[in-house]
């Protein structure tokens, strides 16, 4: 199986301040990943760090993106190159309409993947046709970037721009958070509709809601900036219902 | 009589909205008249203008008179040297009115005074390349008028770009919702000066002020003062102001999907820019400010 991530030994700091602890994770093409832990174990710093954040260092460790150095790669290197990262809380970005942004993003991407530009036309297809991944209203996407959209719309929107850029890897921070029950089901389902057997997916969660929607292959617990046990989706199912106060205890 | 393309003299980098000749096919009731470098529009009373009406010379003097419950649209060019314009609104009228200035040295003024029940919308695109210096004085005088203006002003390299606004609240019952913005790059420098004043029998008053302003770079600088002066007791005031650097945050998130900083930064500062141009009533001189308005950020993004 292809190997997409292969992360080994990874710190980051934030202000001096150490977060990450020496992370080994590894991803294949056509798995879904599942991190879960406690607040403040560092599960959004990991997401924020695989997308290159100047907010971190990192200061020990390799991450390899499809045989690639990522650790040498700016963000948008990375982005272009297939990383997505849903973020927990999308920046609203005033006086920028969503298909200006989508269009240029879009372009740096099939640039990169060696595909020619696409027409205005062709644009505008392919934006009809992603937003009904998550029924997204079509009104949104002449709107500004995120400005003035309830969480569930800023969410959708995230997965929008996910359907449009067609990700290797797609790491989705919090996406389920302050969302109601049909909102998280759109979004999951989705999620599970941009699924194939050359991506992955990497779900960043505080609950075992979403896994009921996003069928994880693989659940990681982060504890204190390291991986404290590994598992499948029957692990979420655990933690669900006894905490995390067993595996913790256990840790120390 | 004179002709109508003498009266208004229309460069090629400006088109009359609704026609080639624009003026001959006006609804009656609508005058523009000519002499000495000074322009007088008259609305009649009643009469409404539905198309923009796009002034493309720049005339030193303008005086404009809207007439009772009449309205009409109103495009300027502000170019070189000294313009001196009054706008009169009578009951009930309206009048919208957008301007672009250019040139390297430029100054102008602007006085508007709203009967009661009155609306006036002033639009402004500051894209000269030197200085400018501009002021606007408005005057609500009747009861339930109301005056919303939105400027920007861009202080590219070596430029210095001045903005005073002054609204006067003096009878009860109007509103005023003032938005001016600012980008300065390089050694840029620009300064808005604000100021609302609400008389003592000015009585429930809405009156907003507002500055954001974006600064590029280490030598760029802003001034900023708007200021609020009320001496009536039951009114709803309020002004702000902020001066920032672009937001990061936008920065990371477009780069996360793709764009380079230099395309980030550009869309965002394209997006400050535009919220004011979007404003401009008419649809074909909205493009070209923009297309302007591109040009000029891209130097400013050069300059930072």
């Amino acid at each position: 199986m292809k190997n997409i991530l292969t992360v080994k030994g990874l710190h980051a700091t934030i202000d001096g301040k150490e977060i990450l602890r020496g992370i080994d994770f590894s991803v294949n093409a056509g798995e879904v990943h599942a991190i879960m832990g406690p607040n403040g174990s560092g599960k959004s710093t990991f997401a924020s760090v695989i997308a290159g954040s100047p907010r971190f260092e990192v200061t020990a460790g390799e991450v390899i993106y499809n045989g690639q150095n990522l650790l040498e790669m700016n963000i948008e290197e990375r982005a272009r190159a297939g990383i997505f990262l849903g973020f927990q809380y999308p920046v609203e970005i005033p006086g920028v309409s969503m298909a200006n942004f989508m269009k240029l993003a879009v372009a740096r991407r099939r640039e990169y993947l060696g595909q020619p530009p696409l027409s205005s036309g062709e644009f505008l297809k392919l934006m009809r046709e992603k937003g009904k991944v998550v029924e997204l209203d079509s009104k949104l996407t002449g709107r500004a970037v995120n400005e003035g959209f309830s969480g569930g719309e800023k969410k959708k929107n995230e997965i929008f721009q996910m359907a449009l850029l067609e990700p290797e890897l797609a790491i989705l921070d919090e996406t389920d958070s302050g969302l109601d029950i049909d909102a998280l089901r759109i979004v999951a389902t989705g999620v599970n509709k941009l699924r194939t057997p050359d991506n992955a997916t990497v779900v960043i969660t505080h609950y075992q809601r979403l896994l009921d929607y996003i069928v994880p292959d693989f659940v990681h617990v982060l504890y204190k900036g390291q991986i404290i046990m590994s598992g499948t989706k029957e692990l979420a199912l655990k933690l669900e219902h006894e905490g995390y106060d067993w595996l913790i205890n256990q840790y120390k | 009589m004179e002709r109508a393309s003498e009266l208004i003299r229309i460069p090629d980098a400006v088109l009359v909205a609704g026609g080639e000749s624009g003026l001959g096919r006006r609804a009656s009731g609508v005058e523009l008249r000519a002499t000495d470098g000074c322009l007088s529009v008259t609305v009649s009373d009643a009469v409404v203008e539905a198309e923009p009406i796009v002034i493309a010379a720049g005339y030193g003097r303008v005086e404009v008179s809207v007439g009772k419950g009449a309205a009409v649209s109103l495009c300027f060019a502000t170019e070189e040297g000294e313009t001196h314009r009054t706008f009169a609104v009578g009951e009930h009228g309206s009048l919208r009115v957008a301007e672009v200035v250019t040139g390297r040295s430029v100054r102008a003024d602007h006085e508007t005074r709203l009967a009661a029940g009155a609306r006036a919308e002033l639009v402004t695109v500051e894209l000269s390349d030197g200085e400018a210096s501009l002021a606007y004085d408005t005057l609500l005088e009747g009861r339930g008028a109301e005056a919303v203006q939105a400027a920007i002003f861009m202080a590219g390299d070596g430029e210095r770009k001045a903005v005073k606004v002054r609204v006067e609240h003096r009878v009860p019952e109007c509103r005023s919702d003032v938005s001016v913005k600012g980008v300065a790059s390089g050694t840029g420098f620009g300064s808005f000066d604000g100021m609302v004043y609400v008389a003592q029998d000015a009585q429930h008053t809405e009156a907003y002020q507002q500055s954001r302003n974006l600064v590029m770079g280490g030598r760029a600088r802003i001034l900023t003062s708007p200021q609020l002066e009320i001496y009536a007791d039951d009114v709803k005031c309020s002004h702000g102001a902020t001066v920032g650097q672009m937001n990061d945050e936008a920065v990371y998130y477009m780069r996360q999907r793709g764009l380079s900083e230099a395309e980030a930064k550009r869309l965002q500062l394209t997006g400050f820019v535009n919220e004011v141009v979007a404003r401009i009533p008419e649809g074909a001189l909205a493009e070209r400010v923009l297309e302007a308005a591109a040009e000029k950020i891209v130097r400013l993004q050069q300059a930072e």
